[in-house]
């Protein structure tokens, strides 16, 4: 984050901004933790009574252990495919580094249901079909997830001279995924635990596709909340706060990841 | 026969060759320079003698021992590269170790191996900093000490000190001759620069579009440039074509007269003299440390003439009139 300056003005200017920006997220916690907030400016009485009740609801926890496998699948999956790919092309195929960014955008450039009808053609039968298991999902948010690896990575490698590395490597008499396994890839830990990071909340928290792929076969916790929105509103507010746990715990733990390794 | 021997070396990206027919021996414990100007395909050659690029034709000795399809790490060779490529997540230290590390070495003579190299290069008080952390000329002597420590049979150093501004580039380069000395390394290195190649080679290479035009020891290269390119590219010569010649000695040449700035004598016009002498009226002066530089025009040309700078010698001024006086013996004729 900047360092606010000194002038009064720019502090005030910080601090409204951050006031509207953290508000919406208070008042999520506070009326998950609200009796009952339906007249008034503040609710009546504060209970942790929600949060019991959520989290010992089986269809919660259910959901939520689904959405956590989903999301670290799509780490590992990230990890062995994605991270891969990306330190090939950028060491050895100039021109598929080329096309990987010029595609890139494609996923987000279309709209969503496109992607799920196209998925759902390509896995509905053929030598895949995994119509309605979770496995569609990891694979669907392959794509999805990949500028969110790509950038980030391609920053840090950029900022090495991958060739001279590998010929110093060499020379040294360390063959290739030995120099990718102690230089590279530490080298690129910064951008890859940003890109991890948020392939877990992107995969933690989507919906769309996971409500057209695999909906009721394989109920996520967003679809599970999409289910609840029309019950008492302290319970959405406990599973959005739950939500936003999880995401302030993975850009903790890329936060530590990054400190770990300074370069 | 020498330690190292290039044998008809040639290579092409595509259609474009970029060096073509080089032909090189290096003794053992020399120091040989390979100096060319830009994109004469140096850095190229070095690579495909690292075993890093792959020449197309020719064959390469290195102690006795064909190498020309070994591997880079078979070949017993180390390289500086132009931009040091230290691992900039490792310490100095691991950098170090790294090589050693590859060759399964035990683990206290790692240790005893790299405090050495470091006691060597001075290193020891920045052992545990990361490349970013050192300034340009200690990352330089990184890469060198990461390069000795395997104890190569030969040193293959790119543009080492072309990064670097010109005091510590003078440090430095001293330092690397003392270590030729005391450690006695076989080494071919890149630059670009002259002085650099007189000071440091035992024998200099010159390169030009991707062949070598003349090669042999410093002093020979300096003194007796082979062609026009070689000339202009080393020592400064004043190149005069034979109608210039004529104009200004009154000399009938074949070829261009190369010569030397320290060549030409500055006397008072009335002074006694043998040899080649022409009138010629001072344009500049200007003081490069231990000589003055003169920038003179004899007959509508102009020459360069270097004489040392003592302060028993009464500088001249632009305008003055002066006499040249030249040695026959000193030109040197090139085609
Ligand atoms: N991988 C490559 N593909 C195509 N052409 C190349 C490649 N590497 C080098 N070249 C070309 O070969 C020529 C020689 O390059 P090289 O790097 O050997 O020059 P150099 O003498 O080291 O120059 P400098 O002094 O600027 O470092 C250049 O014209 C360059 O464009
Ligand atoms: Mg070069």
């Amino acid at each position: 984050m900047p360092e606010p300056s000194g002038s009064l003005a720019d502090r005030l200017l910080i601090g409204v901004v951050s006031l509207l920006l953290l508000l919406p997220v208070l008042a999520v916690v506070v009326s998950a933790l609200a009796t009952d907030w339906y007249s008034g400016l503040v609710p009546s009485g504060l209970t942790l009574q929600w949060f019991a009740r959520v989290l010992a609801e089986p269809a919660f926890q259910a959901a939520l252990a689904r959405s956590l496998f989903v999301a670290a699948g799509s780490v590992v999956l990230q990890v062995l495919v994605t991270v891969p790919a990306i330190l090939v092309a950028h060491c050895y195929l100039p021109w598929l580094d080329r096309w990987m960014e010029r595609l890139m955008v494609l996923p987000y450039a279309l709209p969503q249901v496109v992607l799920v009808v196209g998925l759902l053609g390509l896995y509905a039968g053929g030598p895949l079909p995994l119509t309605g298991t979770p496995w569609i999902l990891l694979l669907g948010y392959l794509p999805l997830a990949f500028p969110l690896l790509y950038l980030p990575m391609k920053n840090n490698l950029r900022a090495l001279r991958v060739q001279e590395l590998l010929d110093a490597g060499h020379l040294l008499g360390a063959g290739d995924l030995v120099i990718a396994r102690r230089v590279i890839l530490p080298c690129v830990a910064p951008g890859l635990a940003v890109g991890l990071s948020m392939v877990f909340a992107l995969s933690f928290a989507e919906f769309v596709f996971a409500n057209l792929l695999v909906g009721g076969n394989f109920q996520t916790l967003a679809v599970y909340l999409f289910g609840q929105r029309t019950k008492i509103g302290q319970v959405t507010a406990v599973i959005v706060v739950i939500y936003f746990a999880a995401m302030w715990l993975s850009t903790l733990a890329a936060l530590s990841m990054l400190r770990r390794r300074p370069i | 026969m020498s330690f190292v021997e290039i044998r008809g070396f040639g290579k092409a990206y595509g259609a474009t060759p970029v060096f073509a027919d080089v032909e090189l021996d290096v003794a053992e414990g020399e120091m040989c320079i390979l100096l060319g100007p830009s994109g004469c395909g140096k850095t190229t050659l070095l690579r495909a003698v690292a075993g890093l690029a792959r020449p197309d034709r020719g064959r390469l000795v290195i102690a006795g021992r064909d190498v020309t399809a070994a591997s880079p790490e078979a070949r017993g060779v180390a390289m500086v590269f132009q931009h040091y490529a230290l691992f900039p997540n490792m310490t100095v230290r691991q950098n170090l170790a790294f090589g050693l590390q590859q060759k399964r070495l035990p683990r206290a003579r790692i240790a005893e191996k790299v405090d050495a190299a470091l006691a060597l290069m001075e290193l020891a008080p920045r052992a545990d900093a990361r490349p970013a952390e050192l300034s340009g000329g200690q990352k330089q002597r990184v890469a060198l000490a990461r390069a000795l420590v395997l104890e190569p049979r030969l040193l293959l150093l790119d543009e080492p000190l072309s990064a670097l501004d010109a005091q510590i580039r003078k440090r430095l380069r001293d330092e690397l001759k003392r270590l030729q000395r005391e450690t006695g390394f076989t080494a071919i290195l890149v630059t670009h620069d002259q002085e650099e190649a007189l000071v440091l080679g035992d024998q200099v290479a010159v390169m030009n579009a991707g062949r070598i035009v003349q090669a042999g020891p410093a002093r020979e290269v300096y003194d007796r440039p082979a062609t026009r390119f070689v000339a202009g590219f080393i020592g400064d010569f004043n190149l005069l074509e034979p109608d210039a010649v004529r104009r200004v000695f009154g000399e009938q040449a074949d070829h261009a007269w190369a010569i030397h700035p320290e060549a030409i004598d500055l006397l008072p016009t009335a002074a006694e003299h043998g040899g080649l002498t022409a009138e010629a009226s001072v344009i500049d002066v200007r003081i490069h440390g231990p000589v003055l530089r003169y920038l003179v025009s004899a007959n509508g040309t102009e020459l360069k003439v270097d004489v040392l700078n003592r302060s028993s010698i009464a500088a001249r001024c632009p305008g003055d009139t002066v006499r040249l006086r030249l040695d026959r013996a000193q030109v040197r004729e090139v085609a």
